[in-house]
């Protein structure tokens, strides 16, 4: 009995021993309080190398990336793109914060609640934004559903390709703008890829079903079903934009990296907001034939990249509200979570 | 007296020490290295327990529990009622397993989760699909090892009960149920590792609650506590159904010699 007694205490301290010694070996990880900015690179013949994930693969999102390495932008500005391949979306901040990806887009609501949770990451610009005329999310039913404002979402199932701040932020926002006080607790979300959400509203498995598709593909592809509402139409522009994300580190010691990325992707932006049909047929053509033109959407691009402050202040608000579907833990300022101070566009 | 059972007590803390100690050693590295190594996909055992507990306490965990029991009972027990009586009636007719056999296996080497997709796209988002990928996971390993448990069946057995008269029926239940049952059950443990295994796939696919379903929507929406609690839960859920088939088996099969493997080494 005595020697039981001592073989488990001496297993529990060798235990405890290579704990403290595998934590004596490990990463710190990154602080958010400021640090020493590492020194700028100088400039060099070199291109800045960075990783980002599926280039040009994407068969329902014209990828900007892969316009503008196409259109020459990213070598004007001395970037080479190197592609990741492919990743998928909920995957990106873990590759990003193991090093396979030097870069990645997420939306604002994802990459606060990333952050949040202790990801070292940062917001450097902005990619795409919500427009009247080309909202981020679209929510339908069918045509003749009795579901005709936020207040006749109580108990329905709305049917989602994934959850997150902005699919399932939008819907419990009108919810409540329709007067449900508590829309946690009223409406349910079905999560199922979006290719079969609309089969299920057809089916009345679900009640209201959120795309990302523009209001022109819906009444294209979907001619049973009515847009219900859009993003735009709960928080104007401030609620649908994706931006770009690099980790804190990263950023600090490849400022000059960061700022020449910034600048090639504001460049291809812009261009593809004035050249939506030519970047339409360069992406059909000669990017991802695959890609099926009825289902490709072009978002709304943000011309020069920057951040907007209110757009990001919203979600803090929404997510940090305590009743949202990505609660935040801690209180955070725009200075924490996003910068302007790499992209060469920006003006105080 | 006393000496027996000081003896008994010794032996059983020996096997208990034997059988815990890796798992106190691996669970005491995930309570202790996060404290001093942040990385926000690895979350201290002690916040994971934390955060369980209160998602005890407002109902949470038990409404995703119960809802993934359901259905995974569900599946499993209709693949049984299936798979055990069709496997007894392919094993004991030879000539008609060899109809079978090609199709069956073209079906069992198809994996489960590639054809999830098509079950959600022909029979829709809700239960019946879920259950239905469910009983089609759980199906295959029940047949199989049923199927070789009958044809297993000793024939000396079989042939001394025929010499004394024994009706069909008789030597079915007499003879090849008793004798085929040790591969029903293992064909049964196997059949309810896919359940749990398949479960968790078909409820990231259109679900709104259940095990599957937590553990995906918390990984989207950043909740890394909140996933792992639900990847624990699968996981004790696993250790005790496993636990609960062996002592089944051990009662459904008494009468049978279990060999002394030790006695070899």
């Amino acid at each position: 009995m005595k020697n039981i007694i001592f073989r488990s205490g001496i297993s529990i301290v060798l235990a405890a021993v290579l704990s403290a010694g595998m934590t004596a070996c490990g990463d710190s990880g990154a602080d958010r309080s400021d640090a020493d900015a590492g020194s700028d690179p100088a400039a060099s013949e070199e291109p800045f190398v960075i990783t980002l994930p599926s280039i040009g693969t994407s068969a329902t999102n014209l990828d900007n990336i892969a316009i503008g390495i196409h259109k020459g932008f990213f070598e004007e500005e001395n970037i080479q793109i190197k592609d990741a391949g492919e990743i998928a979306i909920p995957e990106f901040v873990p590759a990003l914060l193991s090093g396979t990806i030097t870069g990645a887009t997420l939306m604002t609501s994802n990459g606060l609640a990333a952050i949040d949770n202790g990801g070292p990451i940062i917001q450097v610009g902005t990619m795409s934004e919500t427009v009247e005329e080309n909202p981020h999310m679209n929510f339908i039913v069918m045509k003749d559903s009795p579901i005709e404002g936020g207040g006749d979402l109580q108990g329905k199932k709305i049917g989602i390709g994934g959850l997150s701040g902005c699919t399932a932020g939008f819907p419990l926002e009108y919810a409540k703008q329709g007067g449900i006080e508590d829309p946690n607790d009223d409406v349910t979300f079905v999560t199922t890829p979006e290719i079969s959400l609309v089969s299920a509203l057809e089916k009345g498995e679900i009640d209201v079903v959120g795309l990302h598709s523009s209001p022109e593909q819906i009444a294209f592809l979907y001619p049973e079903t009515r847009i219900l509402f859009s993003d735009y139409d709960i928080f104007e522009d401030r609620g649908g934009d994706i931006g770009y994300y690099f980790p804190i580190e990263y950023a600090e010691e490849n400022p000059e990296a960061i700022s020449h990325f910034l600048a090639a992707v504001a460049k291809t932006q812009k261009w593809i907001n004035e050249n939506r049909e030519e970047a339409l047929k360069i992406y059909l053509e000669e990017i991802n034939p695959n890609a099926n033109a009825d289902l490709l959407r072009i978002p709304h691009f943000s011309d020069d990249a920057v951040i907007k402050q209110d757009h990001t202040e919203l979600w803090i608000d929404i997510l940090g509200a305590g009743d949202s579907i990505q609660p935040l833990e801690n209180e955070w300022t725009f200075d924490q979570v996003a910068t302007n101070k790499y992209n060469p566009n920006y003006k105080e | 007296m006393e000496e027996k059972k000081q003896i008994r007590a010794v032996v059983w803390l020996q096997t208990m020490y034997r059988k815990s100690i890796l798992i106190i050693v691996i669970l005491l590295a995930w309570a202790i290295i996060p404290l001093f190594v942040r990385n926000m996909f690895l979350p201290s055992l002690l916040d994971v327990l934390e955060e369980m507990w209160e998602m005890i306490l407002s109902g949470e965990l038990i409404k995703h529990l119960m809802g993934s029991l359901k259905r995974a009972a569900a599946g499993l027990l209709i693949a049984e009622l299936l798979a055990i009586p069709i496997g007894i009636g392919l094993g004991w007719f030879p000539r008609f397993e060899s109809y079978l056999d090609p199709l069956l296996q073209a079906m069992r080497n198809t994996s489960v989760l590639t054809i999830l997709p098509l079950f959600v796209l022909l029979l829709g988002i809700g239960e019946v699909s879920k259950v239905t990928i469910i009983t089609w996971g759980c199906f295959f390993p029940t047949l199989i090892n049923t199927i070789q448990g009958v044809k297993n069946v000793d024939p000396i057995l079989i042939r001394a009960a025929r010499s004394m008269g024994i009706s069909g029926f008789g030597l079915f239940r007499k003879v090849v149920l008793p004798g085929s049952m040790s591969y029903i059950i293992a064909g049964f443990r196997l059949s309810a590792s896919v359940s749990l295994l398949v479960l968790v796939g078909s409820e990231m696919l259109g679900a709104d609650f259940g095990l599957g379903y937590m553990i995906l929507h918390y990984q989207q929406a950043f909740l890394i506590k909140k996933m792992y609690c639900g990847i624990l839960v699968m996981i004790i859920i696993g250790v005790l159904l496993n636990s609960a088939i062996i002592r089944l088996e051990r009662k459904l099969t008494v009468w049978q010699d279990k060999p002394d493997l030790q006695k070899n080494f």
